[in-house]
């Protein structure tokens, strides 16, 4: 009787965990977020496709700011932004408990599509395996909100509110 | 004296019957299930990343140990959180056996988590694992409340080591093994802030809030407001104490509608007094007596700290309760001719079962103490003697006088390999009677056992 109670337990723990897996298929071949392009493995993902050919679109966009901001100002609103700025700005560091962060973004005609963190604690491996859970959490929060009006990632606090300061200053490089 | 016809007719033992084993499938399959998630929670946040390298390996083996093993600690509570139905469909007994099966496997694998992802990161940081805990510690948010919580939990699990509880008193085990709710709630925090599997991932942490919320109402509800809500509605209050014997007394309560309780014979509650160094700690002790009208009778016997007191119970001393539980009653009996055999106080729940087996049975009952001053309920035993023709075998002396054998207990009761056997005493006494009894060839579902010192020391 316990034998079949125990195989009962067994297949329900199979069932549990077969049923999980089956609906959101996990991301082992991912290398999480310590590649910077790397999507979490929530099923939002998807929304974030756009910035698929990132690793080589930050080349073909202007590497300097300014002449980005510049044109910007001469070339407004095809779109239904205002400013409709394009380029590659990067958000001063910002020092956190932990070490410090630094946010990149690509900005297409005032729509960001590319986040990138050049620099986040990684100092410990503690860190690095928070941080790769958080950093690309935060990156797509971002490219959804399309502002600075992210909520930052529970258990990644200081992470958050770093990245939170760096993506504010890199937004006003960028006049958004 | 059916004996011959039962004996024939297969049936099924009734404390197990059908409605009740599928219960307790389901709920093995649920249990089943819930794992399945909670190991979900580590896999799908997985990477490449945690399986590159041997200290990755560690720290998410390390991961799947916690979850496991906080998980196993959840359903150790729900497991005893006095759940109606579950309490019904599997039993009181049953429950806390698989509750004392869990609670060494949670404290395991919570260790292992200790020790692996000290390990693992010390690895990954290139410093000792003593550092590296330490480091965890200061650094990140509610570690200490984990240490904490780490050490309660260590507590309560050597506490419950058989060996180490019999060596102290209830009331200092029960604090201590209370004390491990708070630090299943104090790990909770580290858990949902520094665990990867919840950071960026707001659906397992959702699932994990509503396991430990769910859990904590359940606790709430069935351990807190409904025995507290219970207790003044019956409104029970110590009627009066007296002395059985030496050490030994009986404390007659008094309450209203005590029938709706529904309280039978062989079962016990978990009770408070209200009265000064009593009311902090809830002390299970079986009925001495059927309840009759408004009454309840339990016998106590001096052997914690607190129940040496109880004679100093006031009359109109409000009592708390919680129960009744237990499956040790007459109705489980599928023979015509019952035995019951008592250790000691162990007489206590057989007493009050006295009262309910109907009258179509026959009954004997062993009574082993070790000195003649010991006996107690003499007159209420030998009225029930004179009554219904129960036959009652007082054995007074030592244990090597009385070794309670097969063949030993088959000199009083020649057929006692057809009965239903209840036996109730000290752990050595109800292991040799269960002994004796499957060697008689009486199968496990007819031998009913109850080992006071589990619950009413």
């Amino acid at each position: 009787m316990l034998s079949k109670r125990f195989a009962l337990i067994v297949g329900g723990t199979i069932g549990g965990l077969g049923a999980v897996v089956s609906i959101t298929p996990p991301q082992f071949g991912n290398s999480g977020g310590l590649s910077p392009n790397a999507t979490p493995a929530a099923p939002a993902a998807a929304t974030s496709s756009a910035p698929a050919q990132s690793s080589t679109a930050p080349a073909a966009t202007p590497a300097t700011p300014a002449p980005a901001q510049s044109s910007a100002t001469t070339s407004p609103a095809q779109t239904t932004k205002s400013a409709g700025a394009s380029g590659t700005f990067t958000g001063d560091v910002a020092q956190t408990r932990f070490g410090p962060v630094q946010v990149k973004i690509t900005v297409s005609n005032g729509r960001i599509t590319n986040v990138t963190a050049p620099q986040y604690p990684t100092e410990s491996f503690r860190d690095q395996q928070i941080n790769a859970q958080a950093i690309p959490w935060l990156e797509q929060e971002t490219i959804q909100a399309q502002s600075a009006n992210i909520q930052g990632v529970g258990g990644a606090s200081y992470t958050s509110e770093g990245f939170y300061q760096s993506l504010v200053s890199a937004l006003s490089k960028a006049g958004m | 004296m059916s004996s011959h016809q039962t004996r024939a007719v297969s049936h099924l033992p009734r404390h197990e019957g059908i409605g009740q084993r599928y219960n307790a499938d389901w709920a093995a399959i649920l249990l089943g299930a819930g794992l399945g998630l909670t190991i979900a929670l580590e896999v799908e946040s997985m990477s490449a990343s945690d399986w590159h390298g041997v200290y990755p390996v560690i720290t998410s083996l390390s991961r799947i140990a916690a979850l496991v093993g906080s998980y196993f600690a959840l359903v150790g509570l729900v497991l005893v959180a006095r759940i109606p139905w579950i309490e019904r469909s599997v039993g009181h007994d049953r429950l806390v056996r698989w509750h004392r099966k869990l609670g060494p496997w949670s404290l395991y694998l919570i260790f292992f988590h200790v020790l692996l992802v000290g390990l693992g990161y010390a690895g990954g940081d290139r410093v000792s694992t003593i550092v590296e805990l330490w480091r965890m510690t200061v650094k990140y948010p509610w570690m200490i409340e984990a240490d904490i919580a780490f050490v309660l939990m260590i507590a309560a699990g050597i506490t419950s080591y058989k060996k180490a509880r019999a060596k102290m008193s209830y009331e200092t085990w029960w604090t201590i093994h209370a004390m491990t709710y708070g630090a299943i709630a104090l790990g909770f925090m580290h858990q949902v802030l520094t665990g990867p599997m919840f950071i960026g991932h707001p659906l397992n942490k959702y699932f994990w809030l509503a396991l430990y919320l769910g859990a904590g109402a359940v606790i709430l509800l069935w351990r807190i407001v409904i025995p507290v809500a219970r207790s003044l509605r019956h409104d029970l209050k110590v009627d009066h104490v007296t002395v059985e014997g030496p050490g030994i007394v009986s404390i007659v309560m008094r309450g209203r509608h005590v029938a709706k309780l529904r309280a039978q014979g062989g079962q016990f509650f978990s009770w408070r007094f209200l009265q000064r160094g009593h009311f902090l700690v809830a002390h299970p002790y079986s009925l001495s007596a059927a309840p009759q009208q408004d009454y309840m009778r339990i016998t106590v016997k001096d052997l914690g700290d607190h129940s040496a007191d109880l004679i100093n119970l006031k009359p109109g001393t409000r009592v708390f309760f919680e129960g009744p539980y237990g499956t040790f009653v007459a109705g489980k009996a599928s023979r015509g001719h019952i035995v019951l055999i008592a250790g000691g106080v162990g007489i206590t729940p057989l007493r009050a079962l006295l009262d309910e087996v109907d009258h179509t049975k026959e009954i004997d009952l062993l009574y082993r103490v070790s000195s003649e001053e010991e006996l107690i309920f003499h007159k209420e035993l030998d009225a029930a003697a004179a009554y219904r023709g129960a036959r009652i075998h007082y054995l007074v002396g030592s244990r090597r006088e009385h070794p309670m054998t097969a063949a030993y207990i088959q000199k009083f009761v020649p057929a006692f390999a057809d009965s239903e056997v209840y036996v109730c005493g000290p752990t050595a006494l109800v292991e040799r009677v269960f002994r004796s009894a499957k060697d008689a060839g009486i199968p496990k579902t007819r031998i009913h056992t109850e080992e006071f010192e589990f619950h009413a020391l």
